[in-house]
């Protein structure tokens, strides 16, 4: 299930993942990062708080 | 049911052939697809769900009285109906039918029901012959195989199984191509067409109204299985009734869509009785079993939603655990999300173990066209199992649970996530121990942020003061 997620998000071209679920965004990011996949995974107030200066943007 | 293995075990069997794998991933990622694609060519495609599920659930809050209509206009057309309160029974009424008439080779149109129930094993077992005709599930019954999905039996297999199957069951010359295949298939099943004396359907639906029974094939079969023969048996649950004959065009425009994408099955048969004298065909005789084996049980019980199903499969083609291991990981006749709602509400609680078998992740529900809450009813099952876990499980969701209910317990074991966690190589534990072992074999864990969120938040606080 992993992998059909991972594959999808690859071949989507994405670089930035919005996933609002904790346990589904440790999922994803691990499996990515094992795969080394350049994928970055944030919740959407993360992003938000990057977009308005209110927290570092991690890279 | 006989004993079931572990469901970790069955995973495991089921997970072994790489082939079956792919198969089944393929299959059921083109039929999610093509399901897509002929809902997005379909007005008002939510309104249609939303009245479908309507139906039903008004049919089973009024479902002796649509019975009582059904028996009654189904008897005047000059059916027979017979009513089984278990599998056994339905078995002992068809196999006593065929011994009383002395039939000897029955076909049969695709049913899930006699699948259920063990159908053809009792008609065997007093001499009669049984013939699948439905073409997935010839080659499964050939092949002494077990149907791996409700509308595609033989969604696990490929081309070079079926070709072997055939070549070494019928003696034909061995091809793989799939038109001949089905040349072959056909011209056998059409001698048998010729000397049957019994046809055996399951029904789509049963119009109270009318007496009429509804039969969705593709294959044509279903219509040679009511037509040749001299006595037809219809065996249905009873929640397959539905009110009225204007009804139907609601599940006819959803059925064929969800089941295969297409925007309406082949052939639909509307069945009203059996010959009539001026008719030039068709059975002599028609006998309707209606079989209740649990369902009067669930409809009482607070899962009754699940029998407003209608069996299309959208849920299993859908379904990212199906996918990944196929449908004789359920070890039951039912597979898929639905199955595992089904197969413990007829089996029984030896069956909860199902309702783990999905990530709840909600794909189900959408592909649903009569909109069943699937992750509702799997949530109230695993509920209703919690007591039978192990006890090492037990014990670990009572630790969990005092945990949870303690913020002063939540903090400690963060902590101590946290210092265990604290030399993650470049941000990432790559080998978990002790109960990370498995998370981290096929994917990494993040190591924790330095301080929690409640953490930032206090300090934060504090500096404003």
């Amino acid at each position: 299930m992993l992998d059909d997620k991972l594959d999808s998000l690859a071949a989507s071209g994405a670089r930035l993942v919005i996933c609002n679920e904790a346990a589904c965004t440790l999922q994803m990011a691990g499996g990515a990062h094992r795969r080394g996949l350049p994928l970055r995974f944030r919740h959407l107030a993360e992003l938000l708080a990057e977009s308005l200066g209110l927290m570092e943007a991690e890279t | 049911m006989s004993r079931r293995a572990d469901l970790r075990q069955r995973v495991a069997e089921a997970t072994r052939n790489e082939r079956v794998l792919q198969a089944v991933h393929q299959a059921t990622w083109r039929k999610a697809d093509a399901r897509e694609q002929s809902f997005a060519a379909l007005r008002h495609a939510d309104a249609l769900r939303e009245k479908a599920a309507q139906i039903r659930r008004h049919t089973l809050e009024n479902l002796p009285e649509y019975l009582e209509q059904f028996v009654e206009k189904a008897t005047a057309l000059g059916a027979k109906v017979h009513f089984a309160p278990d599998g056994p029974a339905a078995c002992r009424i068809i196999t006593q039918l065929a011994a009383d008439r002395g039939l000897r080779l029955a076909v049969k149109g695709k049913s899930m029901t006699s699948e259920e129930i063990g159908l053809n094993a009792a008609l065997e077992a007093i001499g009669v012959r049984v013939v699948e005709t439905d073409l997935g599930e010839f080659i499964v019954q050939i092949d002494r195989d077990r149907p791996s999905h409700i509308i595609t039996p033989i969604i696990h297999k490929d081309r070079r199984e079926v070709a072997d199957a055939m070549a070494r069951e019928l003696g034909c010359p061995r091809t793989e191509d799939p038109a001949e295949l089905t040349r072959i298939a056909r011209g056998y099943l059409r001698d048998i067409f010729r000397r049957c004396d019994l046809g055996i359907t399951g029904v789509n639906f049963a119009v109270a109204e009318t007496g009429t029974l509804c039969l969705c094939t593709n294959e044509g079969n279903g219509r040679m299985t009511i037509t040749r023969p001299r006595v037809h048996v219809a065996l249905l649950g009873i929640e397959k009734i539905i009110p009225r004959l204007a009804n139907l065009p609601v599940f006819l425009k959803l059925l064929a869509r969800s089941s295969t994408g297409q925007p309406m099955g082949v052939y639909t048969t509307l069945i009203n009785g059996p010959r009539r004298p001026d008719d030039p065909d068709g059975p002599q005789e028609l006998h309707i079993v209606l079989l209740d084996n649990g369902r009067s049980a669930i409809l009482k019980g607070p899962l009754r939603e699940v029998l407003t199903c209608v069996r299309c499969g959208a849920c299993l083609n859908a379904c990212p655990a199906y996918r990944n291991v196929g449908g004789h990981a359920y070890g039951s006749v039912y597979p898929g999300p639905i199955g595992s709602v089904v197969t413990p509400l007829l089996y029984g609680p030896a069956c909860d173990d199902l309702a783990r078998l999905s990530s709840l992740c909600g794909a189900c529900r959408v592909a649903c066209p009569v909109q069943i809450d699937i992750p509702a009813l799997l949530v109230a099952l695993r509920a209703r199992a919690a007591d039978r876990q192990p006890v090492g499980k037990r014990l670990l969701l009572s630790v969990w649970r005092r945990v949870m209910e303690h913020p002063w317990l939540y903090r400690l074991g963060q902590a101590v996530l946290r210092h265990a966690l604290r030399d993650a190589d470049g941000g990432w534990v790559r080998t978990g121990r002790g109960p990370l072992r498995n998370w981290t074999l096929v994917r990494d864990l993040p190591r924790p942020a330095r301080e929690s969120f409640r953490q930032l938040w206090e300090a934060r606080l504090r500096d404003e003061r």
